[in-house]
């Protein structure tokens, strides 16, 4: 056990003599283009001098039949060449993901406000942007569905509502000696990646299309751009060097930033740009889905379960994007680290009149999970009882109680050994007590503290897309390359890939190239999503680092005379029997004796299936696991808070790159604070997001980070399962751990209601100060 | 052209004397640096001076001063208008490294694991390197580094390596770790010194039917000449807000006059009983001036926008432009503060709060200016005590516009044994089109005996002064509890202020060793 000292750059190698193999703290290999501004993001790539720029014009309306689009205004505008409308799409006006319902232009009917109706294309992103604005649209404004439930009152869904169900719950509720019902809010969050949605497309001969896109799926980006281009998929390339952030809302949203742009480009011959004003960005992207949860519980004298039916109604927006498989992940969510007994759980994907909610990291199990927990709090609260104590009485254990409502049978369940040493370490108890004790003496001022696990399957719950792909080149110098189908957003995937393959090659990291994600060198990738992107796109590279390796074994046997066993890479360079020569000689030698020094790799992850007609399988390879404790104080004339102490406890497994895994695990809790506390999105009665802009949109600030946070990789961690060098995914997971300051809070309001003589109540997120002091005052 | 006018503006790009002629007078910092100069550094995450990814450091003398001293000064670009460059030295992220070698600065974020997707790094960078060139006698607290970095927002890191950073430059600047910059020390300030502007900038461009120009008179008298020819002018200096009209609203605004070269409204003027802060003065060379006199108002200075806003935004602005959500206006009228409007016809001198007409419309004729704010200076008695209290209640403590402000100046009679409150000026933000005072409760409370009674009675009166209205930041029955509860809680503050704790100011993290920050510990 050590504590990190970020200033030095390495310390002692673990596993081996090389520089940046797995389980050593490296760099993020772009950290100093980042902070010397060289690292070229797709807005920095310079473009030939007759590059043009797109900007879309949208609907004014939540919904709206649309009569007439008079865009004569737009075409005589300063510096512009042309417009784009439906009628310029070759192929399919569509932009989806799967469903076929996001148009790229809207003709008939505008289903958002916000909603694209055209494009402009003039030579400059100004000229563009003035002259969108120049349109004249003829509307019939029709009444619009803004909540879930009037969606679902509406019967307007944008997929079939799915349960999954074990045992009998309602007969399970009634027979139980507790029963309580109740609903819970539970807000969206943008995703606000810091770099805005962008792409550039370059027409190539044969009327072939180059695009760099700011994309988390190449793929599915140049089959989009291709259907709406009309060409295949082989006559588009996508690219992506890096994104300034994904966190979901570039998974699907991307695409039709790169099919504008690709369309302008196809039109006028021209490189062409889009880039999206912030503004727009929020206005016509997808956002995490805000859902309102219904719930019935039953459970006993102990507060431990014994029936429970949740109903999700979620905000899906106009169309369907990922909703199904976000709303699934929310019911599979839905037990957190808990054994429900008999339960059955609902997602109902409910038609909006707002832009189509889509991926956000954690992808409809941060929603799941509070909901739970708020039933969890509950529980607590009527029977007086202290809510940890309540979890840990509900937690699965690996023997009788581990079967899940998808009747996945857990056999690594860790969330127990996870939670009391967050207990223990955070002083939990104690606390408790000093929490009371400064609520007695404290009128104007209340704490809270709560503790809450996370348990996160891993795995996308589509099973195709568990598959991935590397490209590996070693040149007759003996540098290498390396290229996978992962795309970096930050959350250092590149590097880990290079450190698998170092690993594997006992070579410096250094002396690997790490390579842009291409779709014409790596095909058919999955989105760099659900916390996969080092499990898939690691195990794949190392599939083609060992067969490169065995090929170097058996020419080094055969050159050397000696058992291809006997053949040893270490530290940069190769043991053969007693003598060893250098990497770089070997790799020459096998050169010119005509060895093939190229391989691609593939992963499929093993051991996963799923069936949604019966809800049953096994959609998940491993589970990550995490706990954090919190202590917040509230200002109870305002309503404002802070968190005074976090206490991180999170599994990676064994983990390829602590400093990178740190930094995703601290990372993910404060946007997970921002999500729950002060992230909120606020629509006015005509369905105007009006919460568009950092303006008036608040993440969090470095002054909202916990005063004290101790962050934590668990000491215990390994994966189960024979995942890249048994570490585990950690893109998401972290993020929920903020649920500890949401309930933290809600503890708060409650001492401040208590020394009112108010009963107990629940919150709904996010906890803005108005939220937290309405709650106080609340009769 | 006339030739009293210049058509060019001479400034330093990273070293470089850099001469620019007739541009579009709208053109922004950040839009000159990625097109013209290909300086992609500086990113565009918001065009709004929301997120400082564009953020850029400005060398130039202070003008506050008489001996000619450097500042280092953080801007957002995406708002800052290429034409305030002239006579400044601009430093971008590009100049930082010195022969290949990073910035000290640079160094340490990378050894803290301070970038993750890396877009918001550069503006984080810049920064740091305005901190790191603007010392303080004390090492900084961590409220001072929350401040500095208020203004960038990071959606990967959680901010704890950035943070460490920003406490380790703390201990390289005592360990006299140097950069270029201050080797050139001498060398800039000779620069500086011999681009100063002496001409009267004009700069013209049409677009399409609109014609758009811009003035930069170095005298008052120049000013008033133009504001009678062109009644109708924009008048800007810091441009924080008028930043926005350009970036995202495309309005049309012909004719900008701008502010900053005239330098006899760059001077604060003190006397005994008074402190008259001129149209150029920002935020940040105000906050001396309130640490030592209304300590209170300087903490609610410092939630004003962010250190890159409050380095060129100014208060006459933040009145001028009339925004009933503007954080100056209920502060300054509770003090008595008088507003100064100048013309080419005189001078007149109104309360700040007659300047507020209603929503939208101000007391100011086409022709005047905002000339200063007066702002009184605390009485010293020994039978009076006075006290100035400011609440700012936003979603989030830093960089975010007010919902509910409340600004009170309460004195009280300490000659006879039951404090009688003598007078009580209680003026709110947020709650109304304008900034406005609280007429029944500040009735209700003068010559009252300070009761928890009579706040309570003064909070329920607000309901007739007031009928806030519902928006994004706050809906109309959280906007009035809180009012009443701001009411009730000046009480506590006067008798028990220790049982007060403002959770804005318990924003600090632990900063004994940097360590401390993340605590973060990784098993190997």
């Amino acid at each position: 056990m050590s504590t990190i000292n970020r200033s030095a750059a390495s310390i002692n190698l673990p596993t081996s003599d090389i520089t940046g193999g797995v389980r050593q703290i490296v760099n993020h290999d772009s950290a100093h283009k980042h902070v010397s501004g060289e690292a070229i993001y797709c807005d920095d790539i310079n473009t030939p001098a007759d590059t043009l720029h797109v900007y879309i014009g949208k609907s004014e309306h939540a919904h709206a039949t649309i009569n007439n689009i008079d865009l004569t205004d737009v075409l005589t505008a300063e510096g512009v060449i042309a417009v784009l409308t439906a009628d310029d799409i070759a192929g399919k006006n569509d932009w989806s993901a799967i469903a076929g319902d996001d148009p790229v232009f809207a003709t008939d009917t505008a289903q958002y406000h916000g909603q694209p109706l055209f494009a402009v294309i003039a030579t400059s992103h100004l000229f563009a942007m003035k002259a969108a604005r120049q349109a004249k649209i003829d509307y019939t404004p029709l009444s619009a569905i803004l909540t879930a439930k009037d969606g679902f009152a509406a019967n307007r869904l944008v997929a079939d509502s799915h349960s999954m169900q074990i045992g009998d719950s309602t007969n399970a509720i009634n027979n139980s000696p507790y029963q309580l019902s109740g609903e819970l809010e539970i807000g969206g969050q943008e995703q606000f990646y810091l770099e805005g949605q962008i792409a550039y497309a370059r027409p190539a001969e044969d009327n072939d299309m180059v695009v760099i896109s700011s994309t988390q799926h190449p793929h599915e980006t140049q089959h989009v751009v291709g259907r709406v281009l009309g060409l295949h998929d082989n006559e588009v390339v996508v690219k992506v060097r890096r994104m300034g952030g994904g966190f979901g809302g570039k998974e699907t949203n991307g695409n039709f930033f790169a099919a504008i742009a690709a369309l302008a480009a196809q039109k006028t011959k021209k490189p062409c740009k889009f880039r999206a004003d912030r503004d727009d960005d929020f206005l016509i992207t997808g956002k995490r889905h805000p859902m309102t949860v219904e719930y019935q519980v039953g459970f006993d004298d102990e507060g431990i379960l014994q029936g429970l039916e949740i109903n999700f109604f979620a905000d899906c927006g106009y169309s369907a994007d990922l909703s199904r498989a976000i709303v699934d992940r929310a019911m599979y969510h839905a037990d957190n680290a808990y054994f429900c007994g008999n339960s059955t759980f609902t997602g109902h994907c409910c038609y909006t009149n707002k832009v189509s909610n889509t991926a956000f990291r954690g992808f409809g199990g941060p929603q799941g999970m509070l909901a739970m927990e708020h039933i969890i709090e509950r529980i607590a609260t009527t029977l007086g009882a202290d809510a940890l104590t309540i979890r840990q009485r509900n937690l699965y254990d690996n023997n009788h109680r581990n079967i899940t409502p998808y009747h996945m049978t857990l056999t690594d369940f860790v969330s127990d050994e996870i939670l009391a040493e967050v207990a223990e370490s955070a002083n939990y108890q104690q606390r408790v007590q000093a929490v009371l004790d400064y609520n007695q003496t404290h009128r104007h001022t209340k704490k809270g503290i709560a503790i809450t696990p996370v348990k996160f399957g891993i795995s996308f719950t589509t099973t195709f897309l568990n598959q991935a792909s590397a490209l590996l080149h070693i040149y007759s110098d003996g540098s290498v390359m390396i290229n996978q189908g992962g795309t970096e957003m930050g959350q250092g995937l590149y590097i880990k890939v290079a450190q698998v393959v170092a690993e594997a090659l006992q070579i410096d990291v250094g002396k690997i190239k790490i390579t842009a994600t291409d779709t014409s060198k790596i095909p058919n990738t999955s989105a760099t999503a659900a916390s996969s992107g080092a499990d898939l796109n690691g195990m794949a590279a190392l599939d083609a680092a060992n067969k490169l390796k065995t090929r170097l074994q058996n020419f080094a046997a055969e050159q050397y005379n000696i058992q291809p066993e006997d053949v040893i890479f270490t530290n940069n360079h190769i043991q053969l029997g007693d003598s060893k020569i250098s990497f770089e000689a070997l790799v020459n030698q096998a050169y010119l004796n005509r060895i093939p020094l190229s391989a691609t790799g593939f992963y499929k992850t093993p051991a996963i299936y799923y069936d949604r007609e019966t809800s049953k399988g096994r959609p998940f390879y491993y589970f990550a696991n995490g706990a954090a404790c919190a202590e917040v104080l509230i200002d109870c004339f305002t309503g404002e808070s802070r968190v005074l102490r976090a206490d991180i406890l999170h599994d990676v497994g064994k983990s390829l790159n602590p400093a990178i895994d740190l930094g995703q695990v601290e990372g993910g809790f404060v946007q997970g604070m921002g999500w729950l506390t002060n992230e909120e999105l606020w629509w006015n009665s005509k369905g105007e997001l009006r919460t568009h802009a950092p303006s008036t949109y608040k993440i969090p600030t470095a002054s909202d980070r916990p005063l004290t946070l101790n962050c934590k990789l668990w000491r215990k961690g390994r994966c189960a399962e024979e995942t890249i060098h048994r570490s585990k995914g950690v893109g998401e997971p972290p993020l929920m751990l903020a649920m500890s300051v949401f309930f933290a809070l809600q503890k708060a309001v409650n001492a401040a209601r208590a020394e009112q003589q108010k009963t107990p109540i629940s919150i709904n997120s996010p906890a803005t100060a108005e939220t937290l002091l309405l709650a106080i005052n609340q009769s | 052209m006339n030739n009293n006018y210049s058509n060019e503006i001479q400034f330093y790009l990273n070293g470089e004397l850099i001469i620019e002629t007739d541009f579009h007078p709208q053109t922004t910092v950040l839009n000159y640096l990625r097109e013209q100069q290909k300086l992609k550094g500086s990113k565009e995450g918001c065009a709004e001076g929301d997120c400082g990814a564009c953020t850029a450091v400005i060398i130039s003398l202070d003008k506050t001063k008489d001996t000619d001293a450097l500042q280092y000064s953080a801007v957002n670009t995406c708002i800052q208008l290429l034409a305030t460059l002239d006579g400044k030295h601009i430093v971008t992220v590009e100049a930082l490294q010195r022969d290949g070698i990073l910035h000290p600065i640079q160094q340490s974020l990378i050894e803290n694991h301070g970038s993750q997707c890396g877009f918001c790094t550069p503006g984080f960078i810049m920064s740091l390197f305005a901190m790191y060139h603007s010392p303080q006698p004390n090492a900084r607290s961590s409220q001072e580094i929350c401040d500095v970095l208020a203004g960038n927002l990071c959606r990967c890191t959680g901010y704890g390596p950035i943070l460490e950073s920003a406490a380790q430059i703390e201990a390289l600047r005592h360990r006299n770790i140097t950069d270029q910059f201050d080797a050139l020390h001498n060398q800039l300030i000779e620069q500086l010194q011999h681009s100063k502007p002496k001409k009267t900038l004009l700069l013209s461009s049409k677009d399409g039917d609109n014609s758009t120009q811009l003035y930069k008179p170095v005298s008052e008298q120049q000013l008033q000449n133009l504001l009678t020819e062109y009644p109708k002018a924009t008048i800007i200096s810091g441009a924080t807000d008028v930043g926005l009209w350009i970036t995202k609203q495309f309005r049309e605004l012909p004719t900008l006059i701008y502010l900053g070269e005239i330098t006899s409204l760059s001077k604060p003027i003190e006397t005994d009983t008074s402190i008259t802060l001129p149209a150029n003065i920002t935020y940040q060379q105000a906050l001396p001036f309130f640490d030592k006199n209304y300590p209170n108002l300087a903490n609610l200075i410092r939630r004003i926008g962010s250190t890159q806003v409050r380095n060129v935004g100014t208060l006459c602005g933040n009145i001028a432009n009339g925004s009933p959500i503007g954080d100056m206006p209920p502060a300054l009228m509770v003090l008595g503060s008088s507003i100064i409007l100048k013309s080419a016809r005189g001078e007149r001198r109104i309360a700040l709060a007659d300047f507020f007409i209603h929503y939208g419309q101000q007391d100011r004729q086409a022709d005047e200016y905002v000339f200063a704010i007066e702002i009184p200076k605390p009485k010293k008695t020994t039978t009076e005590q006075q006290f100035f209290i400011a609440h700012k209640v936003s979603k989030r403590f830093d960089q975010d516009i007010t919902a509910v402000l409340m600004a009170v100046n309460i004195t009280i009679d300490q000659s006879s044994d039951s404090a009688n409150i003598l007078d009580c000026q209680i003026a709110f933000g947020g709650m109304a089109g304008t900034p406005q005072y609280a007429h029944k409760a500040m009735k209700i409370l003068n010559n009252s005996p300070i009761t928890e009674q009579n706040f309570a009675l003064a909070a329920d009166s607000l309901c007739q002064d007031f009928s806030p209205m519902s928006d994004q930041r706050a809906s109309a029955s959280y906007r009035l509890l809180c009012a009443q509860n701001l009411v009730r809680k000046i009480y506590w503050s006067i008798t028990d202020p220790d049982s007060l704790i403002e959770v804005d100011k318990v924003s600090a993290f632990n900063i004994d060793n940097t360590k401390t920050i993340s605590n973060a510990e990784v098993i190997l």
